[in-house]
């Protein structure tokens, strides 16, 4: 079985001695949707930042795609981060200066795609989340839905191997919400690879399995040590 | 508004970079063009203005000239010279209050000629014999008279009269004497004199002539037309050797020769035309470093100004930075986009600068055509692009810097 990622006695430490993370260990397999829950200050962000290479773990070991993250340099962490990862937030983070396509074909042009190739992919990557109308408007003139599945688009962009979406649903009323879910679910049966991070127990309860941390540590994992 | 102002900053300097550019390239070349019309070998030697007498020389004289020729019959050119106001003058129905006469020699042909004769030029005979013949000078005029004249109404009424009758053969009653208009000489039009690039003497647009200097000392004398003395004190002898290298030897031979005949008493000056030019440029070079420098201060603030702007967008934009981190832009990415966004701002401050400059220069210097004189070469755009474009790069590298070094967790936690 193929493992996206594997993290062994993941910890992060900040400052001198606030152990934000104090020994994760899981898998994820290719093709699952987690959903992590947990009070909030647990370190659910912390530890996706460190899935998604943005942040150095302080101990432990965590492998990407088989590959061990310590041992990559900076240089290779944005390499690995831009081909492999996609980032979704809850403050959707889109650039408001630039237009919803172009927004979408940000990731492309990091991977040095040409203009017109990206182009016609966030098109398409638009069209799929039904905001093909929308390409030219800026961020702001969308409703909050609507930038989700633009940060969705955006996400999806490099054709990740792990998505990672921090509280998508937070900023959401709960029918909206419930849509962006389904729409993590229709990705998920397409054969995404999908953390999700939410404090709705009951969009929670529909993922395939749960990550429960608290105070660092993973409370209730029912898969745990798949391997 | 910042970004406004620093690019303000960066087009005023490279505009005041470029206008040093072009008027050093101009002074050169006017520079040059006067001294090919004086030639390598020009001295003169003229008379001191405020010196005290000691009662043993005469001072400056005809005969100090004639003295020269005579001791240094290989001299190319020994031409003495004075002039003086006249009084009232008529001819051929026509009157005016002022005249100016240039008392020379023949000798006089042979420097700085720029013009058309018509009729014929002074001979010997005509000094030996005081004869009273008159080569009037017409002035060249203006291809293009640049607009700052046409307020001042410098129009000499005589010159407009010399264009439109011939005066050649008449003749010409000026303070109380009668001469022969023997000849005419047309001067080239101003823009194309190359004397006006060199000694910057004041041009006399009214009525002026040359008359043999016996001729003036005889009935012009010195000064506002009185016949002060018959002496033949005069003003300044020009003298061309006809090469550089003889030039210091002649200039010695010349001082000794001289002191003896003033008995000792140095009331003369002794210059090389090379040196004075020499003078000239090293003055006009200096005025050039004062702009330079004032241009470069223009650009290095312009350039604390990009520094300014490229460090506020980075604050106002850390959010952007974390964002573009997490989808997949290394920290090269992030310096590259500010140091670009900064050049870019520095190139088209600029090009406003280049646009300004030009723009500045023609406006400027559009009354005394100086375009010959301030000299455009692209070398100088491309160098006034290049320094801004440069001044964006390197005071945007530190900020830019910062901003790549950004933690990106940090900074997409930013609000
Ligand atoms: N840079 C940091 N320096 C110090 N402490 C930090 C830092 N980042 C996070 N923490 C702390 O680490 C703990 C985990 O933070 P984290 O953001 O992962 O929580 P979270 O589970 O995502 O909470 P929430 O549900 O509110 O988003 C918190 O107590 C937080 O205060
Ligand atoms: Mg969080």
């Amino acid at each position: 079985m193929s493992h996206v990622v594997q993290c062994r006695e993941l910890q992060k430490i900040y400052g001198r001695d606030f152990a934000a993370l104090r020994g994760i260990s899981f898998d994820i397999a290719a093709g699952e949707m987690i959903a992590v829950v947990g009070p909030s200050g647990c370190g659910k962000s912390t530890l996706l930042n460190i899935l998604g290479l943005l942040d150095h773990l302080t101990s432990g070991s965590y492998l990407l795609m088989g590959e061990e993250s310590l041992r990559l340099s900076e240089s290779k962490r944005t390499l690995w981060r831009r081909r492999h990862i996609g980032f979704v937030f809850q403050a959707f983070n889109l650039l408001p200066r630039l237009s919803t396509l172009e927004n979408v074909m940000l990731p492309l042009s990091y991977l040095g795609q040409s203009r017109a190739r990206s182009k016609s992919r966030a098109g398409e990557l638009l069209d799929m989340l039904g905001l093909g109308l929308k390409s030219q408007t800026t961020p702001l003139e969308l409703s909050g839905g609507e930038r989700q599945r633009v940060g969705i688009a955006r996400a999806l962009a490099n054709d990740p191997d792990l998505i990672l979406a921090d509280e998508p649903t937070g900023n959401l009323d709960s029918k909206t919400g419930a849509d962006i879910w389904r729409i993590f679910e229709e990705l998920h049966q397409k054969g995404r690879t999908i953390v999700i991070v939410t404090h709705d127990p009951a969009l929670a309860a529909k993922a395939g399995r749960v990550l429960r941390i608290q105070d660092g540590q993973i409370v209730a994992n029912p898969n745990r040590r798949t391997s | 508004m910042r970004s406004f102002l620093s690019f303000l900053t960066v087009a005023i300097g490279v505009a005041a970079l470029l206008y040093t550019f072009a008027m050093t390239e101009g002074q050169n070349q006017r520079m040059k063009r006067a001294m090919e019309l004086t030639g390598p070998g020009r001295l003169v030697i003229s008379a001191k203005r405020d010196y005290q007498s000691q009662g043993l020389s005469t001072g400056l004289t005809y005969d100090d000239a004639r003295a020269i020729r005579e001791a240094y019959p290989g001299l190319f050119m020994v031409s003495p010279e004075q002039q003086a106001w006249a009084g009232r003058f008529q001819v051929d129905g026509f009157e005016d209050k002022r005249f100016q006469f240039i008392g020379v020699t023949p000798e006089w042909a042979k420097r700085d000629w720029v013009y058309e004769l018509r009729g014929r030029f002074l001979r010997w005979e005509d000094v030996s014999h005081a004869a009273r013949v008159c080569v009037l000078i017409e002035p060249g005029g203006w291809l293009k008279k640049p607009a700052w004249l046409k307020f001042f109404g410098m129009d000499n009424p005589f010159t407009i009269w010399m264009k439109r009758h011939d005066i050649l053969g008449k003749t010409m009653v000026i303070s109380g004497e009668t001469y022969f208009v023997a000849g005419i000489l047309q001067e080239p039009p101003r823009e194309k004199d190359p004397r006006w690039y060199g000694r910057g003497r004041g041009f006399y647009l009214g009525g002026r002539g040359i008359i043999p200097i016996t001729t003036f000392f005889k009935f012009v004398g010195n000064r506002q037309g009185r016949v002060v003395d018959n002496l033949g004190k005069i003003d300044e002898i020009s003298v061309d050797t006809g090469q550089e290298k003889t030039l210091a030897l002649y200039e010695r031979r010349l001082r000794s020769l001289l002191l003896a005949r003033h008995r000792g008493e140095e009331d003369f000056e002794i210059r090389a035309y090379a040196e004075m030019y020499a003078e000239q440029m090293a003055e006009q070079k200096k005025a050039a470093l004062a702009i330079m420098v004032m241009g470069a201060v223009c650009v290095l603030a312009g350039g604390i100004g990009i520094m300014n702007v490229t460090l506020a967008t980075i604050y106002s934009r850390i959010r952007e930075i974390g964002i573009r981190r997490a989808v997949g832009a290394s920290r090269r990415d992030i310096l590259l986009q500010f140091v670009i966004e900064a050049m870019l701002l520095g190139f088209l401050g600029g090009l406003a600068g280049v646009g300004l400059g030009v723009a500045g220069i023609n406006w400027f210097l559009k009354g005394v055509r100086w375009m010959e004189i301030a000299t455009f070469e692209w070398h100088h755009f491309a160098l006034a692009l290049l320094i801004s474009i440069g001044t964006g790069f390197i005071f945007s590298v530190y900020p830019a810097w910062i901003a790549a070094k950004l933690d990106p967790v940090e900074a997409l936690r930013y609000e």
